[in-house]
């Protein structure tokens, strides 16, 4: 840990060097995996790039001035650039994590003929890498299952597997960065973020995939690799959409005229880029906001009437633009009910 | 083999716009961590405050309304709904916001009614604001959507006609005029009502709302052909209104148009004869 009883001359010893991104902690249960790397060398150069190389890198200059890191221009408070166990951590709002880069020469052709086509897996995670540069990754306490793209790259001397986009297209952000630093016919090593902690996970070979498989996510899926509902919320009151809702509620809407069906109903779900509807949550409240649950038959109703036609309209689909390749929209619908009948939309 | 390895490893172009976007979004979240920040209420798992604790040296109005708005947005209304009630024991004033949240966030009137005649009993004789609006317009709203459309309009009046006589109606929120004028609507007293929307169409020449009232307004006098120039004043207006303005816009929230609305009044009248 960087603290004032450090010289300054060991604070830069301990920041010098390559630091590969893991992720940033938008929230405490929240991560988004960071494919960029950041060097300091000792001659005071700065380099802020992607490790697959794909975007030009920023080159500047950094310091330290008294108790205060400087990356670039930026100039960070005291202790908001900590190192711990190897880990570089910077900032407290949204922490940003980046592992200490040690190279580990390897050559990435036999690695690419070693991984390819085959099956592989850690304590916690299956990787299905594809020869046509789809994967798939099993979370295997979960049984989530989601489908990426791959690619091997090199960064100096070192081999990274890299994991991005979706089923449907290779935008939408990465995946955690595995640095491969041993393969062997049956088994191969990686260090990453394993979900709880950063590690070298050995992983073994479970079968080689026959050519007429296809990489196919278990269940619906994001989009973006970084997505959180609350932050991609449409909001549906006080625009057209609203008019549409109030109109698309009393076309279909049955009421389901039974007296204790009386509260408040949420519906979330949320609609990915390729407008499949997914991740469907309802929660009901009573008229004293104690949490109930409605007859099936009237949120069954409801579900569909958001399944079959307030996430097939046109306002929350993406339009031709290149942002909107990614974009996931998430939808969050209340409503008031009295006797089984709707009375209001809350905004 | 090898030469397809190779391609694999520079098959980077195809993600290139993606990379430039997460190489800016790390230099912008790098320049963002800088210094510690306030955490926004829709980032909980991160916050400072607790929000499940109870405590009362942490807990100023402000942390009551940050757990309020969180739970809010996260919707779960038994949290929120139990903060609200306990903030109103620790800081009576309170009852206000909570009234207000009541009815515009949770569209539950009969709390909204307790909660915000508790607020006006603090100061018997005085019409308190709450936010932007006397707590006289809030119980109208109140009163109007339980559909004491009467009561409703004895509530506008406290402010309105108090505001007028002291000051003119040029100091009255056109949109206060707008709400008695739809509960006048509501009870056949068209008259009254355009009284009171010329004089909010002179405080917002450009209304959209004002115009489409007029309109309704209009149509329940059977004055047709003004009914109709109404509600084109309002079309234009609103299409008006929405090319100045990016993204969705609502002149009001508690008077909500939209521009279907709008379009259908004026199909229906152009079927009818003048």
């Amino acid at each position: 840990m960087l603290h004032a009883s450090l010289t300054n001359g060991q604070i830069r010893e301990e920041l010098t060097g390559t630091w590969i991104g893991v992720h940033t902690e938008l929230d405490t249960t929240f991560t988004c995996a960071l494919p960029t790397y950041i060097r300091l060398s000792a001659d005071s150069t700065y380099q802020l790039g992607l490790v697959d190389g794909s975007a030009k890198s920023i080159q500047s200059t950094w310091a330290i001035d008294g108790n205060r890191v400087r990356l670039d221009t930026i100039h960070f408070a005291p202790q908001l650039v900590t190192v711990q166990d190897d880990l570089l951590r910077i900032g407290s709002t949204f922490p940003m994590v980046f592992r200490r880069f040690t190279d580990v020469p390897i050559d990435s052709v036999s690695t690419y003929q070693q991984l390819s086509g085959r099956v592989w897996q850690s304590n916690n995670l299956i990787v299905s890498l594809y020869a046509n540069g789809q994967i798939s990754l099993e979370n295997l306490h979960t049984k989530e299952r989601t489908a990426h793209f791959w690619q091997l790259a090199t960064f100096e001397h070192s081999v990274f597997l890299i994991i991005f986009g979706s089923q449907h297209n290779r935008a939408g952000g990465y995946k955690p960065l595995w640095q491969i630093t041993n393969t062997l016919p049956k088994q191969m090593q990686a260090i990453g973020w394993n979900g709880c902690s950063v590690a070298t996970e050995t992983f073994r070979l479970v079968r080689i995939l026959s050519p007429n498989e296809t990489c196919q996510p278990a269940a619906f899926q994001t989009c973006s690799t970084c997505f959180q509902p609350l932050w991609n919320t449409t909001p549906l009151s006080y625009t057209s959409r609203q008019y549409e809702l109030n109109k698309l509620l009393s076309n279909y809407y049955q009421p389901v005229s039974q007296k204790e069906q009386s509260g408040l109903l949420t519906i979330k779900f949320v609609v990915n880029c390729a407008g499949q509807a997914g991740l469907f949550d309802v929660k009901g409240f009573g008229d004293d906001y104690c949490p109930k649950a409605f007859a099936s038959q009237l949120t069954d109703q409801l579900l569909s009437i958001c399944r079959n036609y307030i996430a097939a309209r046109s306002f929350l689909h993406p339009g031709k633009e290149s942002d909107d390749l990614t974009r996931d929209t998430a939808v969050s619908l209340t409503l008031r009910l009295k006797d089984g009948h709707i009375t209001d939309i809350l905004p | 083999m090898k030469q397809l390895a190779l391609l694999c490893l520079l098959a980077t172009s195809a993600i290139a716009q993606d990379g430039e976007y997460q190489l800016r979004w790390s230099s912008i979240m790098l320049a963002n961590n800088r210094q510690s920040i306030g955490i926004p209420f829709f980032a909980p798992g991160r916050r400072y405050i607790p929000l499940d604790k109870l405590d009362m040296h942490e807990n100023s109005v402000q942390n009551f309304r940050a757990r309020v708005f969180t739970y809010l947005a996260e919707r779960n209304f038994e949290e929120a709904t139990a903060w609200m009630e306990k903030m109103t024991s620790s800081y009576p004033k309170e009852h206000g916001f909570i009234g207000e949240s009541y009815l515009s966030r949770l569209h539950d009137y009969p709390r909204a009614l307790q909660h915000l005649q508790a607020y006006d009993a603090l100061t018997a004789s005085f019409d308190d604001m709450i936010g932007n609006n006397p707590v006289s317009y809030l119980l109208g709203l109140t009163y109007r959507s339980l559909g004491d459309h009467s009561k409703a309009i004895n509530h506008f009046s406290i402010g309105i006609d108090s505001l007028s006589l002291k000051h003119g109606a040029e100091w009255v929120n056109y949109r206060h005029f707008v709400s008695r004028a739809v509960s006048y609507i509501a009870t056949g007293q068209a008259e009254k009502a355009l009284t009171d929307l010329n004089k909010a169409a002179k405080n917002y020449s450009r209304s959209a709302l004002v115009a489409y009232h007029k309109g309704r307004a209009f149509q329940q006098l059977n004055r047709l052909a003004e009914a109709r120039a109404a509600f084109q004043d309002a079309s234009f207006f609103y299409k008006a209104l929405r090319a100045e303005r990016t993204g969705d816009y609502q002149e009001d929230n508690d008077n909500p148009v939209y521009e279907e609305e709008i379009d259908e009044a004026l199909s229906q009248l152009k079927q009818s004869k003048p």
